[in-house]
């Protein structure tokens, strides 16, 4: 299983904090792990400029592969401070 | 030192935390406080409130990576981060960030790499609660602009 994470306007446009997605081998990289979820949850264009994080270290290359039992994050740009 | 909190902190005993009487060597303490203040872009709603969203377990994370960066690079002595979350009023504190060194400038560079790192790196997110609407902010241009000159 991949644990799957939004937050901020992307949680709140796609009604859900987090769920599980089967790990298979057609979900097995960011960018594929987005279009999967992109079927069921059209939202996710609603929000522009959209980063990720694998187990809490920021991706930046999503084409990168995922393991089983990966912590994946999907959230707005950062606002804090 | 970092810490995540909802509840609003006191700047002078944060200050203490890292600056105690009985240390010789501080020469130099520099803080930065973030408040709360209201641009909403919408020029006919007031902002009244404002909700901070943090990623718990990343977030502590990234602060402490930011802090060891900024150890690695100055000379000095300790840092104390605190970042709010929740709801937060007009003019709330939101962020602290405080550093002490030998001398000013090591304080004075360690103090900024922080905070400008800080708006990039460490993932918190703002909505702005307004008397007509809310909205969540949108990222700066100009806070991405200042980290490459670091």
């Amino acid at each position: 299983m991949i644990k799957v994470l939004f937050f901020a306007k992307l949680r709140e446009e796609l009604k859900i904090n987090e769920l599980d997605v089967e790990y298979k081998a057609d979900v097995a990289s960011i960018r594929e792990l987005i279009n999967h979820l992109r079927q069921e949850y059209q939202q996710i264009d609603n929000v522009k400029n959209i980063k990720a994080a694998v187990n809490q270290e920021l991706a930046l290359d999503w084409d990168l592969s995922l393991k089983d039992g990966d912590e994946v994050a999907f959230f707005p740009p950062i606002t804090g401070g | 030192m970092v810490r995540i909190q909802q509840e609003d902190f006191d700047i002078n005993s944060e200050v203490k935390k890292i600056k105690r009487s009985d240390e010789s060597g501080v020469g130099a303490l520099v803080t930065f406080v973030g408040y709360v203040r209201d641009f909403k872009e919408d020029k006919s709603d007031t902002l009244t409130s404002m909700e901070i969203e943090f990623y718990p377990g990343m977030t502590e994370k990234a602060l402490l990576e930011i802090e060891e960066k900024a150890r690695r690079t100055w000379d000095i002595f300790d840092v104390n981060i605190i970042h709010r979350f929740g709801k937060l009023n007009l003019n709330d504190e939101i962020v602290l960030v405080a550093v002490t060194s030998a001398h000013r400038t090591e304080s004075f560079r360690a103090c900024e790499f922080i905070i400008d790192f800080l708006k990039t790196d460490a993932p918190f997110w703002k909505k702005e609660i307004g008397v007509k609407s809310e909205s969540w902010v949108d990222a700066n241009i100009k806070d991405y602009e200042k980290i490459n000159k670091w």
